[in-house]
């Protein structure tokens, strides 16, 4: 009974972070935008904008609780909550820093996987319940998409499965290290090549730009959302950012080492308490700073690229991202099995990648400096204008 | 092109729809920023099986308000004519009123006029250009193109005194003068335009994502374009060079040396919709350079030729057609002879003769196809009801 | 402006058997008036007589002809029509009227020979009332289709309610108007 009673209460303190954070992120996204867009984005409310958040969901909360006349009222009613809640469950077992875990689950990134797909069964009801041929071509769209970029995203993880040897999320954190040769990412071309595979399909899980066909303002006036509002509404809201959060995890656990700050003893299964407070925040810190990397590089894509046509998003997918998808599992085989760890070539393919993604790096830098002297365009690079 | 009446009878069967089709409306009320058009679709799946255009939503009667109001008097109206584009309109009302009325307009009139049509230009074609962006899904080049559109407000407020809406141009000249540090100002901007073309076309013209949904869209060959009517931007971006302000040798644009702007099949075939968006951007160059060849040559003078209070023109009418960033606006005047009001204003756009084209060419297409095609056109709904 | 006398003596010539006035000669703009029955041949000419070759159409407008009496009684005299074809070369234009008459006033459809004409029609059949024979749409564009009535006529009374909308208000300021006090 005090177990069931502490994991209650752990839970619901970790859906307040949870929404929380997605809140906030909310309006770092505008105010981001804006920044991009040559305006400011909001700064009225509280300092530098940063309670705006709880502006929108008070508002929200104190609007009249429409439901359009013909719809089927339980499905109705009950779609956000589907939604919100695959998102939620997906945060279970990611392992924010090194003992910030739900719970230390064996099937970590199967059990990801699995309720990631939840959501497809929110859109499709939220779709279809609304009575609104809109909103239903809105469901489909969505349905659709998520069901098919769930492949390549599936594909991506194997490699990284197959060269940790596990599906425990914190195994695969322990696997990696601290410093940039040791992440998975550098670890062989076809987990380069399955960072992007990932990350582009967990783009377009997220039903965010360039896939945001589901959401696109001006084609279906808002799709799957439009018959919502108030409170349901910002749930579809609050599930797409916190889903932001689950990307960026996803993306650091798998790719980036999450939060592996390089010590011996996390070998070990950890145990609450063993380990001094000092080390254990400083992980999590740095889990948050690549995770916050990520979001923000999600974010600059919305507000940078258009938006994919529906029949070319699916000749992405199927054309492209799955025949990469096999190929470079089959690669990610025939290299963990001659390749064994910790010999020469793995060592020098490593530092050879790591050093090619820096190169690339600083010359997409020196690419956008310059751009920037040639338009002679003015940055203001202050963030809190 | 060879067209019997029995394709163009089959073209159209208004209330008929067959099983698995669903009809949607795209209706009045869009989050895109052409105006109140309403479309009536019906989609097999994705794709477009018929599409129905239904305007009138925005019908001021502007035409019938013409035959109470005095010649001078009518000017503010045409500004609401295309409200994006002001100016233009005001110029083509007076120059068809000047026409047939042989009105004189003084020398430095005439360049303020060619000055104040190239900056509405460059404006309406940044609306025009962002609206296409923004509706394909880039919110970000809107927001610049607007925040650029707001540097030249503030010159037009300065030459003409209102930001939009000018309602500058008078029978016979200008309303107002300005002096020589508004051309300084003019010289600074456009510098600074030219750098931001620049920025413009390396942040959305050249992207991949940008090009695939517009390359191949909505191909309007030479001659479907001719058929059609299509002016302005739309036909020169079918390959058709034809200008007015080349060919109809009006105000001073005979003395300047500027480059017609057609469309060459950048990405994909001539005459799709990354044509007319490029045929817009260079227009754009185009008028910058227009706008600096009239500061080197407008000199002193008056503005306004006296024009009788009580203007009666003679008897008879008149087509006068000028080039409006959106195609060919037309104004055909009748004038009994007796009256201090026109007899019969007739305003032809060319948004209007743009929108024909919808029912042939979304046929076949997919929804979100519709949308890019009718951006690419560039139609705003105050221009086509009128 | 590309209007010249001399495309409008050519034009009259090529038509030849069919009889075509130039009138307003002397002004920037001279019309061939055309009667009704021969305008879409005449149309058809100007568009496919290789000399000519008008494939661009540029404008169809139309305007109810009416004389006021001196006690301001509005009498009907009828419709006139006018066309407006352009080259596609260089541009030049010719200018095409017809004078229909007051009852029932009907022309033939040129919406097969220019694609956008069917628009211009619709807008005239709308706003005015003229009928297109054989045109493949004829339905009203600008107006709602319950909608009674042609607006642009010089004699047209506005019904008291459309749908149940009273169409006039009730003047509020009467009491404080000049022609009042």
């Amino acid at each position: 009974m005090n177990q069931l009673a502490y994991m209650i209460i752990f839970a619901v303190i970790y859906l307040g972070v949870i929404v929380v954070t997605a809140g906030v992120l909310t309006v770092i996204e505008r105010r981001i935008a804006g920044r991009m867009q040559s305006r400011i984005g909001p700064n009225r409310v509280g300092p530098q904008g940063a309670v705006q958040w709880i502006a929108d969901a008070l508002k929200a909360l104190q609007k009249e609780d429409i439901i359009p006349d013909q719809v089927h009222p339980f499905l109705f009613k009950i779609a956000p909550y589907l939604v919100f809640m695959g998102v939620f469950l997906t945060l279970v077992p990611i392992p924010f820093g090194a003992y910030a875990f739900m719970e230390d689950l064996d099937v970590g990134i199967y059990y990801v996987l699995a309720t990631a797909s939840f959501v497809v069964i929110g859109f499709m009801i939220g779709g279809w319940a609304s009575n609104n041929k809109w909103s239903l071509l809105g469901g489909m769209r969505s349905a659709a998409q998520m069901i098919s970029y769930e492949i390549p995203t599936a594909l991506a993880v194997v490699v990284i499965i197959l060269m940790a040897g596990s599906l425990n999320l914190n195994k695969i954190v322990q696997a990696q290290g601290a410093l940039p040769h040791e992440w998975y990412i550098f670890r062989n071309p076809f987990a380069f090549i399955a960072f992007f595979i990932f990350f582009i399909s967990a783009l377009a899980e997220g039903n965010r730009v360039p896939f945001d066909i589901p959401e696109a303002e001006s084609e279906l006036v808002s799709g799957y959302n439009t018959e919502y509002s108030g409170i349901r509404f910002l749930l579809f809201f609050l599930a797409e950012w916190a889903n932001l959060v689950v990307i960026g995890a996803l993306v650091t656990v798998l790719f980036f080492g999450g939060g592996n700050l390089g010590y011996e003893y996390l070998v070990q299964l950890p145990l609450p308490g063993r380990e001094p407070m000092k080390i254990e925040i400083l992980g999590f810190l740095w889990f948050c700073f690549k995770t916050s990397i990520f979001v923000f590089i999600i974010i600059w894509l919305r507000w940078t690229l258009p938006r994919v046509r529906i029949d070319q998003l699916m000749d992405i997918c199927w054309k492209y991202m799955v025949p990469i998808g096999f190929f470079i599992v089959m690669g990610t085989v025939l290299w963990v099995y001659f390749v064994p760890d910790n010999s020469q070539v793995d060592f020098i393919t490593r530092i050879v990648m790591t050093a090619i993604s820096t190169w690339i790096l600083i010359y997409f830098v020196y690419r956008v400096y310059r751009n920037l002297k040639i338009t002679k365009a003015k940055i203001h690079l202050n963030p809190f204008i | 092109m060879n067209i019997t009446q029995e394709d163009i009878r089959s073209r159209i069967e208004i209330n008929s729809i067959s099983g698995n089709e669903i009809e949607v409306n795209m209706g009045p009320h869009h989050p895109s920023t052409h105006g109140v058009i309403r479309f009536i679709l019906h989609l097999d799946g994705e794709i477009v099986v018929r599409a129905t255009p239904d305007v009138g939503y925005l019908h001021r009667s502007i035409e019938k308000i013409a035959e109470k109001l005095p010649y001078s008097a009518f000017m503010p109206y045409t500004d609401r004519v295309d409200y994006v584009a002001p100016v233009n309109c005001n110029v083509g009302y007076a120059l068809a009123v000047e026409t047939m009325g042989n009105l004189e307009v003084p020398e430095r009139a005439t360049w303020l006029r060619m000055l104040g049509m190239e900056l509405t230009r460059i404006a309406s074609h940044l609306l025009g250009v962002g609206a296409l962006t923004v509706d394909l899904g880039a919110y970000t080049p809107f927001v610049h193109a607007l925040r650029e559109r707001e540097h030249i407000f503030d010159l037009m407020e300065i030459l003409t005194g209102t930001r939009m809406n000018n309602n500058y141009v008078r029978l016979g000249g200008v309303c107002q003068n300005v002096n020589d540090d508004f051309f300084e100002k003019l010289s600074k901007y456009l510098d600074h335009f030219v750098l931001f073309m620049d920025e413009f076309e390396r942040l959305i013209g050249l992207n991949k994502i940008f090009i695939e949904r517009l390359k191949g869209i909505g191909v309007v060959k030479a001659e479907e374009a001719i058929h059609f009517s299509l002016s302005g931007p739309n036909l020169r971006g079918s390959g058709v060079d034809i200008d007015l302000r080349k060919t109809d040798n009006y105000c001073f644009y005979d003395q300047l040396d500027f480059n017609v702007v057609v469309g060459k099949g950048k990405f994909g075939a001539v005459g799709d919709s990354y044509d007319r968006y490029d045929v817009r951007i260079e227009e754009m160059k185009q008028s910058e350079k227009l706008l600096r060849q009239i500061l080197s040559r407008i000199k002193d003078g008056e503005i306004q030729a006296k024009v009788p209070k009580k203007l009666i023109l003679p008897e008879g009418e008149l087509y006068h057609r000028t080039e409006a960033p959106r195609g060919e606006l037309g104004f055909h005047i009748i004038s009994d002879g007796k009256n201090l009001t026109p007899y019969r204003v007739k305003i032809r756009t060319g948004s209007f003769t743009a929108m024909t084209t919808l029912s042939d060419k979304l046929k076949g297409m997919m929804v979100a196809d519709v949308i890019a095609y009718f951006a690419s056109l560039d139609v705003v709904a105050p221009e086509v009801d009128r | 402006m590309k209007y010249s006398i001399d495309i409008c003596d050519k034009l009259v010539q090529l038509v030849s058997p069919v009889s075509a006035e130039i009138i307003q000669r002397e002004s920037k703009m001279p019309i061939v008036k055309v009667s009704a029955q021969v305008l879409r041949k005449v149309i058809q000419i100007a568009m496919s007589n290789p000399e000519l070759k008008f494939n661009f159409l540029n404008n169809i407008s139309g305007t109810h002809l009416t004389e006021t009496s001196e006690e301001g009684e509005i009498k009907s005299r009828g419709f006139s029509l006018l066309y407006v074809l352009s080259r596609s070369d260089d541009f030049s234009s010719v200018v095409i009227g017809v004078d229909l008459p007051d009852l029932n006033p009907s022309v033939d459809s040129v919406d097969d020979i220019f694609g956008s004409a069917n628009w211009f029609e619709r807008e005239i059949y709308d706003l005015l009332g003229v009928v297109f024979n054989d045109s493949c749409d004829l339905r009203r564009i600008m107006l709602p289709d319950d909608w009674v009535g042609h607006p642009l006529r010089k004699d047209f009374q506005e019904k008291s309610s459309y749908n149940g909308i009273p169409t006039t208000r009730e003047d509020e300021l009467a009491a404080v108007r000049v022609d009042n006090l």
